[in-house]
């Protein structure tokens, strides 16, 4: 069987389980909706020391909302059996791991580009940027390759969203400086040339993190 | 009270209790206080050597990780979770000494410095490290992951650090006390105070590492009686 | 049906050992090369200030007799003390004429200063805070009293539990 065709198999899978349910998408954009309107009711939005930092609230509401919904895809798994399946399933761990990432970037990227006009909605930020969405892109990459890298590791242990936020928040605090200060510079209008060193960070990250989860994947799974 | 035996880890103990009266004596007494700063600048050499033993024992759990997975040998878990121990406290002693210096030298307790968001994403690692560890149920499994949990935190490090760098500089440091100024009058004392007290808190972290190493293999052994008894 | 398509374990090492190659070649000339954005130190006392429209300029004279100008932006933080020893902290632009007055204070009083500067522009000006160094020997036992407690707490914490596992160990294998 195609491999790419397997990868796909899974995570439609799952994005069809997420279609029927609609749980993880609404915790994502309910959740992250929720953090932005409560930062706009204790704040007063039209000052020029509030507009910088949105960005931060941005990506908090995107990063807790991440977390939540991964605990909840997980456990959903869990309960009935699903994943123990999957793993005894005759088809590699890697592919395995490719195709719930794939489901989780799907999942991610979605929330935070339409949490986007949310924001700028409550915040009176112009974002009709290309520059936006970029970003978003790659941070969503990283994140959903360590979002699904933990989630996977903290099946079995107690407490399993609190063990996984506590994995996960230091892991991708360079993902959240990132995103916070590229984010500040497209908003003040700043070139391209100004968030460049970034970008490079970013997907310098992205890949050694990807490499890095793909090689201890065995190790996770191994009873 | 029963008088322990002189082995190995007694001696060595001993030795780097010696070392730290020493080292006491140099920092309190020895040393000339330094003029920028005044007395305060004493924490430096409690500073520098506690948050050069946390980095050491990042390292150390990173490495005897790697060996636990290609060798899979108890005896490099053990090594790694002694050393993430004794690294969490170092990296508490960190934070805290270093807050509390900042609070007379430069009027806050914390800024946005890359070199403070470091050391805090640090300490958190290593809580993130034991408290996974303490919360998985016990087995081979639990090894694993932990290794790899060290390995993936070891990783991450010096990319925090370099993001940090980077980060720093949407946000100027607040420095709203003396600063540290360019005729700073640094003699050879200090210099070698300094040396000296990082010499003394490596042994010092050796030793806790030790005894932490020790007690893990008598814990192993009392399982390992229990189930052979069952 | 093992890796039949991607050899991703070998492709995975062979890419990592490449990033990790990159990384040590590009990154420290990176960040040796940010270097230049550094803030500057000058120690002195204010010579002159002048107030424009647009900025005010200090003039600072050092040890050495050399003059530098200075440029104060909005975001300057001032940390001044007075002739009591009171500190005052604030931003520049939080209230202009207090600030110009503070800093008149200390050109009368030939107070030393210490300014952090970027090509010019100040980041901080500060005073040598007097009432702080009296404070200081209670951080310093504080931080000192703290290590040293936890350090041998944990240290007792193990032996005691080293030797209390001994004992078990003994009245397990006795049994």
């Amino acid at each position: 069987m195609n491999p790419f065709k397997t990868i796909w198999n899974i995570a439609k899978r799952d994005l069809i389980l997420e279609l029927r349910r609609k749980e993880v998408l609404f915790t994502i954009l309910g959740f992250s909706t929720l953090v932005l309107s409560i930062f706009v009711f204790s704040i007063d939005v039209n000052t020029k020391e509030t507009q910088k930092i949105v960005p931060a609230i941005y990506w908090s509401a995107i990063i807790f909302s991440f977390t939540i919904a991964l605990g909840r895809r997980f456990s959903i798994e869990i309960e009935n059996g699903a994943f123990e399946a999957l793993i005894l399933s005759p088809i590699s761990k890697d592919i395995i791991f490719f195709g719930k990432f794939t489901s989780n970037f799907i999942l991610v990227l979605i929330s935070s580009v339409f949490a986007l006009p949310i924001t700028s909605i409550l915040f009176n930020i112009n974002i009709l940027k290309i520059e936006y969405l970029l970003l978003a892109i790659i941070i969503s990459f990283g994140l959903s390759t360590l979002g699904t890298f933990f989630a996977i590791m903290s099946i079995k242990v107690r407490a399993r969203e609190v063990m996984l936020s506590l994995v996960f928040f230091p892991a991708v605090t360079p993902l959240l400086f990132a995103g916070v200060d590229c984010m500040d510079k497209i908003i003040q209008n700043n070139n391209f040339s100004d968030i460049q060193s970034w970008i490079f960070f970013v997907l310098f990250y992205d890949a050694i993190f990807f490499l890095i989860s793909l090689l201890l994947f065995d190790h996770i799974l191994q009873e | 009270m029963k008088i322990t035996k002189l082995n190995f880890i007694n001696i060595f103990i001993i030795f780097t209790g010696i070392i730290v009266v020493i080292d006491m004596w140099m920092i309190f007494v020895w040393v000339p206080t330094e003029i920028n700063q005044g007395a305060i600048q004493r924490i430096l050499y409690l500073h520098v050597p506690v948050a050069w033993g946390s980095m050491a024992a990042i390292c150390i759990v990173a490495f005897s990780s790697i060996m636990y997975l290609y060798k899979k040998a108890e005896k490099w878990d053990r090594i790694a979770l002694s050393a993430a121990e004794s690294g969490a406290i170092f990296g508490a002693m960190m934070l805290l000494s270093g807050m509390l210096w900042a609070r007379p030298v430069w009027g806050v307790f914390w800024t946005g410095e890359a070199k403070l968001t470091f050391s805090l994403i640090l300490f958190i690692l290593f809580i993130a490290y034991l408290m996974f560890r303490a919360y998985f149920p016990k087995g081979i499994q639990q090894k694993r992951i932990s290794a790899v949990i060290g390995i993936i935190g070891a990783i991450d490090t010096p990319i925090i650090y370099f993001a940090a760098n980077l980060w720093e500089r949407a946000h100027p440091p607040l420095i709203a006390g003396p600063a540290a100024t360019s005729d700073s009058f640094i003699s050879q004392n200090i210099i070698l105070t300094l040396l000296f007290s990082v010499v003394t808190f490596t042994l010092v972290l050796s030793s806790l590492i030790f005894l932490r190493y020790t007690l893990r293999k008598n814990e192993d052994e009392i399982d390992l009686i229990i189930i052979n008894k069952t | 049906m093992e890796n039949k398509y991607f050899k991703t374990k070998n492709i995975s090492y062979i890419l990592l050992a490449l990033l990790f190659l990159i990384s040590f070649l590009l990154i420290p000339q990176k960040i040796y090369s940010d270097d230049d954005g550094e803030d500057e130190i000058i120690n002195g006392f204010i010579s002159a200030i002048e107030s424009t429209n647009e900025n005010t300029i200090l003039s600072i004279t050092d040890n050495n007799g050399v003059i530098y100008d200075i440029i104060i932006t909005s975001d300057t933080v001032l940390g001044l003390d007075n002739a009591v020893g009171e500190r005052w902290i604030d931003r520049f632009s939080n209230d202009i004429n207090e600030s110009i007055k503070r800093l008149n204070d200390q050109q009368n009083m030939l107070s030393p200063i210490t300014i952090l500067h970027h090509s010019k522009y100040a980041h901080s000006i500060t005073t040598k805070n007097s009432e702080n160094l009296k404070t200081n020997l209670n951080y310093l036992f504080i931080v000192f009293a703290l290590a040293w407690l936890s350090f041998f707490g944990y240290l007792i914490y193990l032996s005691r539990r080293l030797l209390n596992i001994k004992e078990e160990i003994k009245l397990l294998k006795s049994k």
